[in-house]
């Protein structure tokens, strides 16, 4: 059975080779033919990767523990929804799935996209072809997820139990459709060079294949934000962990991309940079996978070891060297259409942005391998731990805050100071009246009080954005204000769906500000004694036990009053598995959160004696809410700036007569 | 029930009686440390659940009651552990490199952002007429209709 899914792998290496030459080929010699079958090839890269992925399904579903990967990954005791995740749970499993989805964005590209980009086409297969031809590469020669062991185990050694939360059932696969289906806007990069068709044709395209992995990436990253939060303990939701910095940097890279677009479209300029910034976010995803699959660096996330970093290596090198040649090559191809009017517009702020946005990820990066660095040249083994990312990027990150706030106020190539002194008077009045407002209010941390003002900047900022439009298409066509409302922000969706997703941005720093006022305990109590944390009293109760063949579950009673009005019992636990604890006990913890929109109130049970008393960790975490409740506006955007206007329905723009393109017309 | 007892007793996990310390106060000095059992992946010393990191806070907190400062606790960890108990890089010597280098490039990038949108304003004023000549299908008049509705667009 599984000879089926490594046989469907070898094939799909022949496809996806085949539809790189044939693509290429076939757009050099104008053979139709060609082209076409060299987009079926990738069509059929995906259908053969998709017979390897349900194999390996099916051997995990029956416990075909010949099978090393699943005898790893799973064991019987282990219910169905972690062994359809076990996929995804170990190295050669998660490579196969990533494999898999980046044909499948192969797939829908050319089903979707094949007529509208007629002449980009060939080399988007091409690139996509060629990013699926190296990870089958991998998994046929560094990590083969269908390697027999030579005899069949009883049973597996089972999911690691981290793992075991329906969270990462679902965190793994938004991240990975986010970090893979960044290969599309690159491959239409890429294919805008080779062809030299670089006017607008392809950033349309790559803008709205970077918007869905870039909101995939984001829901992913905040998914495991959820995840670390209640299954680690540690009581917090971002640890700076090499792997979420690896998912970070190509998402803000992106987030530079998606401004930096603009300029682009609006004035022609800033065309070199910008496929700079698309291979960049691709490059640091692969950058990513490099650094956190090949054991480099240690991390929660710790793959095993294996050789398949010196693949990542080669692929790196590769997209770099290739990047640069076509930069080169195409240089005259890239030169501005338009000259920079006035410093102050808007083109100087999505400059600066995009100055900021970089100098997070460089930060991030900085900090990722420090260590590394560090060891190589003076052979001290340091730590780079999360307080160092904090403090680095606080002051860089309110910067940005500014900014996100700031950038709409100016006008596009000039403004005037009266417009500058119109659009700002309000937003800066209630931000620095917020701040004063605060202060009196007791909040003294510096950077809690310069962010919380930032936000009511940000926020009055974007109403007044939204204001303004609604009062001048009030004026124009007569409609009630709601109505105008409505019908301004579905007309400019992009415009509209961006300030969405600003907000949420706000709703997000609202969320980390509230991390400077957590307070932190640690409690031993006997059964039935009571501590008093803040305004909260905890009563510990008892301690309860529970086991099934996969786990041992124990979980203390607590009760919990908030000035002597009872919220609620909270059940913090730990749990136990048997299978997984051959080399070292693996226990995992379950976080008891009491969630009100002020403050979480975060209960680990840290552990428990004979004699029946436990010991607790204790986290009072202001507005930690509002991080999740961002994500959720954060998702609403994205899809209000993508969804498809009427116009974009429309047939493809390439089949009709040319028209002038007015968003480059100043030229 | 006794045989929830017996699996209790089997499997409890010791927790080693708190010292007189306050657990803020040992809890604001573990901060500054990390867990070095080797499979916590160096994680704060302060919110670590091992049991290795346990008994590092109550080390902790038995230093503290015997009067020992802040200072001179995490000075002792270094000697025992080296640099790398330390939550973050040192910030002197060589490890300095950590804070500085970030901050250094942002000033570096406003240096060539600086540069970039000087240059923009001064050589493409040269090369833009150029450009205008190789349009020629756009009319004084049509240039003049988008400039007239661009610049309605742009006050919006």
């Amino acid at each position: 059975m599984i000879e089926i899914g490594y046989f469907a792998l070898c094939l799909s290496l022949v496809a996806a080779g085949y539809a790189i030459v044939a693509s290429v080929v076939g757009a050099q010699r104008r053979r139709q033919a060609l082209v076409l079958s060299g987009e079926h090839a990738l069509l059929a890269t995906w259908g053969l990767l998709t017979v390897s992925v349900l194999t390996l399904w099916q051997a995990l579903l029956s416990h075909d523990f010949q099978v090393q990967y699943v005898a790893e990954t799973s064991n019987r005791a282990m219910p169905l929804l972690y062994l359809v995740a076990a996929l995804w749970g170990g190295q050669s499993g998660s490579l196969l799935f990533w494999g898999w989805l980046l044909a499948g964005y192969g797939a829908v590209v050319v089903l979707f996209n094949r007529s509208r980009y007629r002449n980009l086409i060939p080399y988007v297969v091409a690139v996509m072809g060629a990013g699926s031809f190296f990870f089958i590469l991998i998994h046929l020669f560094a990590a083969d997820p269908f390697q027999l062991l030579p005899f069949t185990p009883a049973d597996g050694r089972g999911l690691n139990p981290l793992l075991q939360h329906p969270l990462m059932a679902i965190h793994p696969p938004l991240l990975y459709l986010g970090m893979v289906g960044m290969a599309v806007p690159f491959a239409f990069g890429m294919a805008a060079l080779i062809t030299r068709q670089l006017d607008n044709t392809w950033l349309q395209a790559a803008r709205r294949w970077m918007l869905i992995p870039w909101t995939f990436l984001g829901v992913g990253l905040l998914l495991g934000g959820k995840w670390a939060y209640v299954e680690l303990g540690w009581g917090g939701y971002w640890g700076w962990d090499p792997v979420e910095n690896a998912s970070l940097m190509p998402w803000l890279a992106a987030t530079a991309f998606l401004h930096s677009i603009m300029i682009q479209e609006r004035r022609g300029m800033l065309k070199v940079w910008n496929m700079v910034l698309v291979s960049l976010t691709y490059g640091l995803c692969i950058f990513g996978t490099f650094l956190t699959r090949s054991g480099i660096i240690s991390s929660v996330h710790a793959f095993a070891r294996s050789n398949i970093g010196s693949y990542f290596a080669t692929y790196l090198v590769l997209i770099v060297v290739v990047c640069t040649a076509l930069l080169v090559l195409r240089r005259r191809d890239l030169q501005a259409e338009s000259r920079l009017e006035s410093f102050v517009s808007r083109e100087t702020a999505f400059l600066l942005n995009n100055w900021i946005l970089l100098g997070i990820l460089f930060a991030v990066m900085w900090g990722t391998l420090f260590p590394l660095i560090s060891e190589f040249f003076t052979g001290d083994q340091i730590t780079v731990g999360p307080r160092f990312f904090n403090q680095v990027n606080v002051p860089i990150g309110l910067v940005l805050l500014f900014l996100t706030g700031a950038g709409p106020l100016f006008a596009w190539r000039r403004t005037t100071p009266e417009n500058l002194r119109r659009n700002f008077t309000w937003p800066a009045g209630l931000g620095l009246g917020a701040g004063v407002v605060l202060a009196l209010a007791g909040i003294h941390d510096f950077y809690a009080l310069i962010s919380l003002a930032l936000c009511v900047f940000v926020a009055a900022s974007i109403g007044s954005e939204f204001h303004r439009g609604t009062r001048a298409r009030q004026r124009s066509t007569g409609e009630g204000y709601p109505l105008a409302l409505y019908r301004l922000s579905s007309k400019g969706r992009r415009r509209y769906g961006g300030y969405l997703v600003h907000v949420a941005i706000i709703l997000l720093f609202v969320g980390f500000t509230g991390q400077a006022f957590t307070t932190e305990a640690e409690v031993e109590l006997q059964a039935g004694e009571s501590a008093q944390i803040n305004d909260y009293r905890m009563t510990y109760q008892t301690l309860a036990n529970n086991a099934d063949a996969n786990q041992q579950t124990f979980a203390a009673a607590v009760e919990l009053e908030q000035d002597g009005r009872f919220l609620a019992t909270l059940l913090p636990a730990r749990q136990f598995y048997p299978a997984a604890s051959v080399d070292q006990e693996q226990w995992t913890t379950e976080v008891a959160v009491f969630a009100q929109l002020r403050e979480d109130f975060y209960l680990v049970l840290v552990g428990w004696e004979a004699d029946g008393s436990a010991k607790f960790q204790v986290y009072i975490n202001p507005l930690v809410n509002w991080v999740w409740a961002g994500g959720l506006v954060f998702v609403l955007g994205a899809l209000w700036s993508m969804w498809p206007t009427s116009r974009e329905r429309r047939p493809a723009p390439q089949q009709r007569p040319a028209k002038p393109d007015l968003s480059r017309a100043y030229a | 029930m006794p045989r929830l007892v017996l699996l209790l007793l089997l499997v409890a996990v010791p927790v080693p009686k708190a010292g007189a310390a306050d657990s803020h106060v040992v809890k604001e000095v573990a901060h500054d440390l990390v867990c070095l059992c080797g499979t916590c992946n160096r994680e704060s010393l302060a919110t670590c659940l091992c049991g290795y990191a346990q008994e590092q806070r109550d080390e902790l907190g038995a230093a503290l009651d015997a009067g020992q400062t802040k200072d001179r606790i995490i000075a002792d960890w270094v000697a025992r552990f080296g640099n790398k108990v330390l939550a973050t890089p040192p910030a002197q010597g060589y490890n300095l490199l950590a804070w500085i280098v970030p901050f250094v490039l942002l000033l570096a990038g406003v240096v060539l952002l600086r540069w970039v949108l000087v240059n923009w304003r001064a050589t493409h004023a040269q090369t833009a007429p150029a450009a205008h000549a190789s349009q020629p299908e756009r009319s004084g008049a049509h240039r003049a209709q988008l400039q007239r509705e661009l610049d309605q667009f742009d006050e919006r």
